[in-house]
């Protein structure tokens, strides 16, 4: 799945092990493929972002033009991605978004239904894709990485605190 | 009413009022000034045609030629090069209206691209911008991969901001939430942290 970091393959930073022993915040994905587009790789950041983000598809990038995959998601620990961090915000360009139930739990749709943002636990699962359609198909597809939660089943209920910011993160 | 009924009735009630609850922390939609969150390659205007996180807002005294030249005058970033990329805004398409960098195309540099918005009661004239950090690699300008310093994205608009604020421009940040990753033609990937630079430009050019 990772590229060997001399040709230009897509390139993972955590593996799909390391996401199983992951324990930080749940963690989903929609399997190692969806439809005939394969899971490429997997991503970690814990900077100024927190996430673990699961690559689904390639596609074709040049110089000064990178390109986004046909889908990804990507799970941030709730405390620090959910609702309240939008309402904070006040000026006009802000992201607008409409609520939409997914799987059961609380969602958020953005960008003309390329983005969701489905709280579930004390997690933030968002899912981007090339098309409204494919965002569903990727969420529809949803199962734990280390949990039970399998895909035909509805999302955990967002935890206490995880809608409107009070969530406090693990120490 | 038997046991199995109650159970889901309770259910469908504990939801609803998650949704509501959900509903009550979202800001309510400005569809009348909704930029595009990312750069595109062509008007095509999908998710396949993005490139580049928006991260930079010149506002109050933002037209775009006071962007371009307080961004020389304070980043001195002067030099033009670069591919062309497309902005949405209110829906239509726009090809980029300038854009400006630290160094020329055959280097690895910061850049940024710009499209002005109409003015607004709140924030005045503004202008967006793609600010970013591109290393000159085997297949040319690839942005900063995720790393413990954020991707070239985030050392991008860092940068900008700082520079910018050393020249007397105030500032602040939100969270915008478009941290989609985008393959570099190295076969990276570089995310933006999902936060967004207000840089309060100046009516005097300076």
């Amino acid at each position: 799945m990772a590229g060997t970091g001399t040709d230009d393959s897509p390139r993972s930073t955590f593996s799909l092990e390391q996401a199983r022993n992951f324990t930080d915040f749940p963690l989903y994905y929609a399997g190692e493929s969806v439809g005939d587009v394969s899971l490429v790789a997997v991503l970690r950041r814990n900077d100024s972002a927190n996430y673990v983000s699961f690559i689904y598809g390639e596609c074709e990038a040049v110089s000064e033009t990178g390109c986004a995959p046909p889908g990804e998601v990507q799970v941030w620990p709730a405390c620090v991605r959910n609702p309240a961090r939008y309402a904070a915000n006040r000026s006009p360009l802000s992201p607008e978004s409409q609520p939409t139930p997914v799987r059961g739990v609380p969602a958020a749709s953005f960008e003309e239904g390329h983005r969701l943002e489905i709280q579930t636990g004390t997690s933030t699962v968002v899912v981007f894709g090339h098309s409204p359609e494919f965002v569903r198909t990727l969420a529809s597809a949803l199962r734990g990485v280390s949990n039970g939660v399998t895909a035909d089943v509805a999302l955990p209920p967002p935890a206490v605190g995880a809608l409107n910011g009070e969530l406090a993160c693990a120490s | 009413m038997n046991q199995s009924s109650r159970g889901v009735l309770l259910a469908v009630l504990v939801v609803t009022g998650l949704i509501a609850a959900f509903a009550a922390v979202t800001p309510a939609a400005r569809a009348d000034f909704q930029p595009g969150y990312y750069t595109h390659g062509s008007c095509a205007g999908t998710s396949a045609s993005r490139i580049d996180p928006i991260n930079f807002v010149y506002w109050e005294w933002g037209t775009w030629d006071r962007a371009v030249s307080q961004t020389q005058s304070h980043a001195g970033w002067f030099d033009t090069g670069g591919s062309s990329q497309y902005f949405f805004d209110h829906g239509n398409c726009y090809g980029m209206t300038a854009q400006r960098a630290s160094g020329g195309t055959a280097s690895t540099r910061y850049h940024i691209r710009l499209h002005p918005i109409h003015s607004d009661a709140t924030l005045g004239w503004t202008t967006i911008g793609d600010a970013h950090h591109e290393d000159l690699t085997y297949c040319g300008h690839a942005v900063d991969a995720n790393g413990a310093n954020g991707s070239g994205f985030d050392q991008g608009r860092r940068q900008l901001r700082i520079l910018m604020e050393n020249g007397g421009h105030g500032w602040y940040s939100e969270f915008w939430g478009n941290t989609q990753n985008f393959q570099q033609c190295d076969g990276d990937y570089a995310s933006s942290d999902g936060y967004t630079v207000f840089s309060r430009a100046h009516q005097i050019n300076h």
